[in-house]
């Protein structure tokens, strides 16, 4: 009878053990993606194109956007629909961020669901759009310490939009939110890191949530724990509640991700105001007010 | 020349210079350059495509574009984002 007794303390422990936990991970934001990831890796798990989210997500192509030994070289990103015909990337990857020249419009495509050398559809750019935050006329001033506060308040403008000439077939992400910091604790980055066959495969990676008080201003950090998961990542969408539902509950665009830095498994992205709503708007209408 | 003439005459006048404008602000963005807006609190740089028949990449060459491309992605000089973390959550 003792041992019955013992035995049904222990279930009930493990049973309050495990509702906690679930409990827990059921809070808003904090729960990693359910079943869309497949093979988990340095540089994240492996994402599947076909469902929601990643349906709605590409590759940002500029083709033939680089020169180097006489040979030219396109350069990649990740991006995805944000409305029927908008796309959502980094500043960085629609305006070279050394020379602030923009990448030639009529060479940028998206090419949706892009996986293993495939895509279901290309679209072509018809114009781009980002803050002047991004690129700040005091980025070229000689005092160096207004240039240093130039370049350390960019990040926070580190998105652009793009109109592309069609609807999106797959249809688009339908939440984001802006101001959210206490809200969610975690989120899934996304996007095509080159350490995963040269940037072929989508990959994802949840994370942890930072805010970071050494941080240039409005620029959020989280950690992944993939340290692969660095470059081609640029533009590609944080997403809280990552899942394959698609309702107002999941997938929440909060930010993309713009930089990485020396330490390892951590990716940075702009904290988005409501500025962001305008600006998909603007895009929205032909970039024109 | 009569007042009524006159007021025809200016009313003319500013709907060419309106229309010039537009046209210039038109053929600016035809030309595919960099221009700037107030948005709200903010300005925005956009660029426009210029719309021209063929010059469409085929889905092979934006394939191996694609396989062959240089991923993007940025690391800041600026030391501070450096620094080890120092997390407030």
């Amino acid at each position: 009878m003792g041992a019955v007794r013992s035995g049904l303390a222990t279930a009930a422990m493990l049973a309050f053990v495990g509702w906690f936990n679930a409990a827990r991970s059921a809070e808003a934001g904090s729960n990693p993606p359910s079943s869309t990831g497949t093979q988990q890796s340095a540089w994240g798990d492996t994402g599947n194109p076909t469902i929601a989210p990643l349906k709605w997500a590409g590759l940002v192509l500029n083709y033939e956007a680089h020169e180097k030994d006489g040979k030219k070289y396109s350069r990649a990103c990740t991006g995805q629909f944000i409305s029927p015909r908008v796309v959502l990337t980094a500043a960085h990857c629609v305006q070279d961020i050394d020379t602030g020249g923009w990448y030639d419009l009529q060479k940028m495509y998206f090419l949706a669901q892009y996986q293993n050398n495939t895509f279901s559809r290309s679209y072509r750019a018809v114009c781009a759009s980002r803050f002047d935050g991004w690129w700040p006329p005091q980025l070229r001033s000689q005092d160096p310490e207004e240039k240093n506060r130039a370049g350390r308040s960019r990040w926070q403008w580190d998105y652009a939009m793009i109109l592309v000439d069609r609807d999106s077939e797959t249809g688009h992400y339908k939440n984001w939110v802006v101001d959210w910091q206490g809200k969610y604790r975690g989120a899934t980055a996304t996007g095509y890191p080159a350490a995963m066959l040269g940037g072929q495969i989508i990959q994802i990676a949840h994370g942890e949530i930072i805010f970071i008080p050494n941080l240039p201003n409005n620029v959020v950090a989280l950690r992944h724990n993939h340290a692969g998961l660095t470059q081609g990542s640029s533009g590609g969408a944080w997403v809280a509640n990552f899942d394959q539902q698609e309702d107002a509950q999941h997938n929440i665009i909060i930010t993309v991700s713009s930089f990485v830095t020396n330490q390892s498994g951590v990716s940075f992205g702009a904290y988005p105001t409501s500025a962001f709503y305008g600006l998909r708007d603007y895009v929205s209408k032909g970039c024109v007010r | 020349m009569s007042p009524k003439t006159l007021l025809i005459v200016m009313i003319a006048l500013l709907a060419t210079s309106f229309s010039v404008k537009a046209e210039d602000k038109a053929e600016e963005r035809k030309a595919g350059q960099p221009y700037t807006e107030q948005l709200g609190d903010h300005q925005v740089t956009s660029v426009q495509r210029e719309i021209t028949k063929g010059g469409e990449r085929s889905r092979e060459e934006l394939l191996k574009a694609a396989r062959e491309a240089a991923p993007l992605n940025v690391f800041p000089s600026d030391p501070t984002t450096g620094k080890k973390l120092d997390e407030q959550r």
